[in-house]
């Protein structure tokens, strides 16, 4: 029996036993895959805050339109309706911009939401970060609930993926906005950029020659060996002892990171480097920053790479390969117009997404990881003079897929113009509250008052008709 | 769940006439026998129907708290189909709930079970619903209320309740039940306990949301003869009466070298001085322990320590900048006012009035207030908010000055800082983890709903209009600081001449932003009682409430506060009834809690009929004790220090392994985040960098920080260990002792035994091991310093053997003396009080 004693120590006991005997005979990566599917899968142990389950959140900073991606609006007169043609989807009577072929033939998979407003025109990273979401990361509330780092990996629950977390040579992003704040939630809640230089690389990162590591290792545990003999209790935590080792040593979560050990026949079905085409973005001058070509050669590995780390124990990502935004469709000197940018931008979003959908329907684990897809807005029904769209805030587009998201739907509807909700209007908070319900248990989250402030905010309804097969 | 049924009924049948020969109700009442039904089976729960959007559609009241609602429910949606009059079985709500048709909570009550039996009886006689009046729980009990049973053996809990009408009803079979510690018994639906561990539990049996606590001892077999232990004081008295009923036997008495480590640690926060740990184990005098702990509790350290954990309670976070307040040196303030009181030993109820009932004038002319914002806004200027100007004063008004110190988010921490009570849930509904209604919430709120502060109306009008004088001064002073800037458009001026100019203007432009802190300050946050009366109340998902009574919580009746009265005086006056049930218990369960790691009432801020004391007679005694020692805490830790369960090693003999509640040795217990960076930082020679926010010189000790560590992660060196150790975040929305948090992690070992900061501190050139070589020459000796500055004890002589070989072996001595002071850095023993 445990001794340690702290008020909540009744909790790690139970995260422990969660994961069962893995914890004690060692693991590895490849059995922490098993762990997390494992935890999945007991939703129903009595007390558990977590679902298993993990989310995704492809942020598409610029804000994407909505007539160029879901719901196009060919009917419409010619100044408001998509610039690229249209394409049939695998849904009767459902149909896309034309840019999103290969997203057309999983339309049955995902589901769509054609009545979501963000409620904001500026460029900012809601509804990642927001008034929302606590003024915090969601990744940030999750960590809150579940810990900055997976019990057994060591794998730190969020993480933020930039660019160079994948692709060394795409010009470095940041995006607008501080993806990793944690408003009232706490600094220690903070994202983990890979590629970045937080204190948790510190700790994770062996920092003494191997050799002295191993030395003082060996030292250390003949003092243990005298101490075990005379008290057995401080036996009760060798295990997170042999774990910190075996992360240190195996370098178990730098592996997660390392995309190197994937399959190079999936990497290659994710990668989306081939879309770059830079002699037509360098137009504009975010072109020229690197930003369009930056974005195609990241995302698709971002992608590929946020799979490998919710398999590993990581519970939200927040990919963020559009830099200071290239969804903002502007056709001003700094944006590419409506067409280019759909084809600079639009077409490695259509294969990532394909892409990543395939492989995961095709492990079978599409109700264990739920990606979003969506920005800080949509854009103006009408094209400005130059075949360009600005920034508004009442419609939006927003993709749902996997952990729990019904298949094939297209949830509320625009109105004619594809301006504004027509039905069943959907906020941020309805889509946060998705995502919490997804993550956790909320009757139980509930019951915990250090976290009201998170579970209050599952209080709002989730995005009708979403969450129900 | 149908298994689970299943068994209890097989049980049942199998032993004795019990739940399943209960007889089916042929006329069952909705409120009575239906809505329990659904309680029992959690149908209703917050994670099912009871959501508050429901489920698929179904929405069932919260613990069905609201039949009327649920009844309706049942009846018109879902166009009826849920009751089929006709054919009964064919009813929705059967077919669901028998798993009949596909249900996604599976099948909760089979066809043919007596709940399935009382439903479908239910709406064979009409479906009606019943009086509720008549219907209302009286009285709930439960037999037998407390049980001693051996290990495997099992018993029947009967529930009964009287209901308004009059009659009485064994609703046993209507109930759930649940085990409070689940290591120690097993209960099914039936009521059948079984005991399968040692100790003792509560056992919590509902009917509807409606709550009932019986007790089980189970005593250890064996017959070993009760060790001969003398109590020291009455609190060895009452933890050994438990363990003998137990069969439970104490722990020896602790070594001197552990004694001192862990009430060093304990008392003040910080690992005693090697030379402090010599002097300490060659005293032969016997009553050296108890001379040790007076020394300690004179110590600034204990001060610290303390000041620290009622600001965790307390929460200096939250001042707004509008205002005029500033988060970091307003944090700062309210720490050295904790920290003066308890430098006084403040007794505590005097303590709890002086911020309970502050006011910003404290019956001054407003001048010398003002006089006194002034000075405050000058020592932020001059970064020394930490002098005596505000922790001279006699109340806390900061305490009142946060966002959210009043109305009903003020009244749920004054219920959680001074009585340990948990009213969050209480906000939108009863709960059934307590006894809390909305109500008792909101008539407690209203204490507070006159005191004005920022939030709530801001300072009385003549006081406001000083402010505004001082606003005009201000733009008095900006005017002529740009006037004054003017003169640098004249191109003759030498440079030096103008790097003058600019310096008088920088001036006054700071006097005037000082001078705009003081006005909005003085506008905005003066703390006095009489703003226009208004009450409190919650909107929530489930409507808006309010209430317009002033109760104290657990009294039946109202009671009158004239219009010129500060009501919050009848809180405090309550809180020092000697029969108060919550202020002194709290506040002795608190302490206790930190000496031991868990509360006589555990979490210690749960305290609740629902969650019952392991030791009540001892809770009592010390409660009691407190109180006629008029409240001083001095006299309480020294009480709690001296005893024998205190003083006990957490060496565990055959018969106490398992123990983990009643005492029988000392528990393990990881140091707390400002006491690691402390001790480590003394074993290593190290110190931490502050930033200038933070208002603490160079080599100050970390348990001395009073704010916030800051979001910036690389200014201050300690912020990472605190985030990662566990040091709260006293985020105002969040009212719980669990915030600071205690469980070891594998992140905290990873930075011990890896993070660069560490290594530096360990190889450091003006650190310990650098010192230690150049002062000592003798190995055994250098290497006895490193165990007394790390674990505060002597080596055994294989651990000597052990390191002498390490450093012979080793390529040179400094690095040798690295990894050893490594090592000890890293043995649980040095990461654990024990």
């Amino acid at each position: 029996m445990l001794a340690v004693h702290s008020s909540d120590a009744s909790c790690t006991r139970r995260r422990f036993l969660t994961v069962g005997g893995l914890a004690l005979g060692g693991f590895s990566l490849s059995s922490l895959f098993t762990v997390r599917a494992v935890a999945g899968e007991k939703r129903t142990s009595p007390g558990s805050l977590e679902t298993g389950k993990s989310v995704i959140f492809l942020f598409q900073q610029g804000g994407p339109s909505q007539f160029e991606t879901f719901d196009p609006k060919p009917d419409a007169p010619i100044e408001i309706r998509t610039v690229t043609g249209v394409t049939q989807t695998s849904l009767p009577g459902v149909i896309f911009g034309d840019t999103l072929q290969k997203l057309a033939k999983h339309a049955d998979k995902f589901s769509i939401v054609r009545s979501f407003a963000t409620e904001n025109a500026a460029h900012n990273i809601r509804p990642i970060v927001g008034p929302e979401s606590l003024n915090a990361n969601i990744g940030s509330l999750y960590s809150r609930v579940v810990g900055p780092t997976h019990p057994v990996s060591s794998m730190p629950t969020n993480v933020v993926l930039f660019p160079q977390a994948v692709s060394a040579d795409a010009a470095k992003g940041q995006g607008r906005g501080d993806l990793s704040a944690t408003g009232s939630i706490g600094p220690a809640f903070a994202p983990f950029v890979p590629g970045g230089s937080g204190q948790l690389q510190k700790n994770l990162r062996m920092s003494l020659a191997l050799d002295r590591f191993q030395d003082r290792q060996a030292l250390l545990g003949q003092f243990d060996q005298l101490r075990r003999e005379s008290e057995a209790r401080f036996d009760l935590f060798e295990h997170e002892r042999r774990q910190a080792n075996e992360v240190l040593l195996s370098g178990s979560v730098a592996d997660a990171l390392d995309l190197s050990r994937e399959d190079p026949k999936l990497l290659a079905k994710y990668d989306t480097s081939h879309h770059v085409a830079e002699h037509n973005w360098n137009r504009s001058d975010r072109g020229k920053r690197g930003y369009y070509t930056g974005h195609a050669k990241s995302l698709g590995k971002a992608l590929l790479l946020a799979r490998r780390l919710c398999e590993a124990g990581c519970g939200f990502v927040t990919i963020h390969t559009g830099y200071e935004g290239v969804w903002d469709m502007h056709a001003d000197g700094n944006n590419l117009n409506m067409k280019d940018g759909m084809e600079a931008i639009g077409r490695s979003f259509d294969h990532a997404v394909s892409a990543f959908i395939e492989d995961v329907e095709a492990r079978g684990i599409s109700d264990k990881i739920m990606l979003v897809a969506t920005g800080e807005m949509g854009r103006t029904p009408r094209l400005n003079k130059n075949g360009g769209r600005d920034h508004w805030s009442r419609l939006a587009p927003l993709l749902l897929y996997g952990g729990g998201v019904a298949r094939g739907k297209v949830i509320g509807r625009s109105t004619k113009d594809g301006g504004e909700p027509a039905a069943d209007g959907v906020a941020t908070p309805n889509l946060i509250s998705t995502i919490l319900h997804t993550l956790f248990d909320m009757g139980q989250l509930r019951l915990k008052p250090a976290l009201a402030p998170i579970s209050r905010l599952g209080d709002v309804k989730p995005i009708p008709g979403i969450l129900e097969s | 769940m149908f298994v689970r049924c299943l068994l209890g009924l097989l049980v049942v049948t199998g032993l004795t006439p019990l739940g399943a020969a209960e007889p089916v109700p042929t006329d069952p009442l909705f409120s009575r026998h239906v809505v329990p039904i659904f309680s029992r089976l959690g149908c209703n729960a917050g994670g099912c129907h009871g959501a508050v959007k429901g489920q698929n559609g179904f929405r069932l009241s919260l613990f069905g708290a609201e039949p009327t609602s649920d009844h309706a429910r049942l009846l018109r949606e879902a166009n009826g189909r849920r009751l089929n009059r006709l054919t009964f079985d064919d009813s929705l709500l059967l077919l669901k709930g028998s798993g009949t048709v596909p249900h996604e909570g599976g099948n909760r009550m089979p066809v043919g079970s007596r709940e399935y039996q009382i439903v479908r009886n239910w709406i064979a006689s009409g479906a009606k619903l019943d009086n509720l009046d008549a219907s209302r729980v009286t009285r709930l009990s439960v037999e037998p209320g407390i049980q001693t049973a051996k290990v495997t053996e099992r018993y029947r809990l009967q529930v009964s309740a009287a209901f308004a009408d009059g009659s009485n009803e064994d609703v046993t079979a209507l109930c759930s039940f649940e085990v409070v510690s689940k290591e120690l018994a097993r209960v099914d639906l039936s009521g059948e306990v079984q005991a399968i561990g040692v100790g003792d539990t509560a056992i919590i049996a509902r009917f509807r949301g409606e709550p009932v606590v019986a007790m089980l001892v189970v005593p250890r077999a064996g017959t070993e003869p009760f060790p001969d232990v003398k109590p020291v004081n009455f609190i060895d008295g009452h933890v050994l009466a438990k363990l003998q009923r137990l069969n439970i036997h104490p722990a020896l008495p602790c070594d001197d070298a552990t004694f001192l480590r862990r009430v060093s640690l304990d008392v003040t926060g910080s690992l005693p001085l090697p030379s402090e740990a010599r002097a300490f184990l060659a005293d032969a005098t016997t009553d050296k322990r108890s001379k040790k702990i007076e020394e300690l509790l004179a110590r600034p350290g204990h001060i610290a320590l303390w000041t620290t954990k009622l600001c965790d309670i307390l929460r200096p976070a939250g001042f707004d900048g509008k205002h005029g307040l500033t988060e970091a040196a307003e944090a700062r303030r309210f720490y050295e006012w904790i920290r003066s009181r308890l430098a006084e030993n403040t007794p505590y109820d005097q303590l709890a009035e002086r911020v309970l009932l502050a006011t910003s004038l404290e019956g001054r002319p407003s001048q010398e207030w003002i006089k006194e914002v002034r000075s405050l806004l000058e020592e932020n200027v001059a970064l020394r908010p930490d002098l005596k100007a505000y922790s001279s004063r006699r109340t806390l008004d900061l305490y009142w000055q946060r966002n959210n110190a009043t109305g009903v988010k003020g009244a749920m921490q004054v219920a959680h800082a001074f009585l340990g009570l948990r009213l969050e849930c209480a906000q939108c509904h009863r709960h059934p983890h307590d006894v809390w209604q909305q109500d008792d919430l909101l008539s407690f709120a209203n204490f507070f709903m006159r005191v004005s502060n920022p939030t709530a109306g801001g300072s009385s009008t003549t006081i406001a209009k000083e402010g505004e004088m001082l606003a005009k001064e201000a733009k008095e002073l900006r005017d002529q600081a740009k006037k004054v800037g003017e003169k640098t458009k004249d191109k003759s001026l030498s440079k030096d001449d103008v790097a003058k100019v600019n310096a008088e203007v920088k001036s006054l432009n700071d006097k005037a932003t000082a001078l705009d802190a003081a006005s909005r300050r003085i506008k905005g946050t003066e703390i006095h009682v009489g703003g226009k009366p208004t009450f409190a109340g919650v909107t929530s998902t489930l409507g808006k409430q309010e209430s317009k009574q002033f109760r104290l919580l657990g009294a039946k009746q109202p009671v009158s506060v004239g219009t010129e009265q500060d009501p919050r005086e009848l809180v405090v006056a309550w809180l020092r009834q000697s029969d108060n049930p919550f202020f002194a218990q709290a506040m002795v369960n608190r302490v206790w809690a930190h000496y031991f790691g868990r509360g006589i009432i555990d979490p210690p801020d749960h305290l609740s009929p629902l969650n019952p004391p392991s030791h009540p007679e001892l809770l009592d005694a010390l409660s009691k004790g407190f109180i006629e020692n008029k409240y001083d805490l001095r006299w309480l830790h020294r009480t709690i220090l001296a005893s024998r369960t205190y003083q006990q090693t957490a060496q565990t003999n055959i018969t106490n392994r398992a123990d983990t509640t009643n005492y029988a040795s000392a528990y393990l217990r990881r140091l707390s985040a400002e006491v690691l960076v402390d001790a480590v930082n003394h074993a290593t020679g190290g110190t931490e960098t502050y930033p200038p926010e933070l208002f603490l010189p160079p080599g100050a000790k970390a348990i001395e920080v009073a704010g916030g560590t800051g979001s910036d992660r690389t200014r201050a060196s300690l912020q990472y260990p605190f985030s990662i150790f566990g040091r709260p975040m006293r985020n105002p929305d969040v009212q719980c002792d669990c915030e600071r948090d205690g469980k070891p992690t594998i992140v905290q070992t990873l930075y011990l035994a890896n993070h660069p900061a560490i290594h530096h501190k360990i190889s450091d050139a003006k650190g310990r091991v650098t010192q230690v070589l150049k002062i000592i020459t003798d190995d055994d000796k250098r290497i006895e310093e490193l165990f007394l500055w790390s674990l505060s004890r002597l080596p055994l002589a294989d651990e000597r053997q052990i390191c002498l070989k390490y450093i012979k072996d080793g390529p040179t001595p400094q690095r040798a003396y690295e990894d050893v002071l490594w090592s000890l850095l890293n043995t649980r023993e040095f990461l654990f009080n024990h």
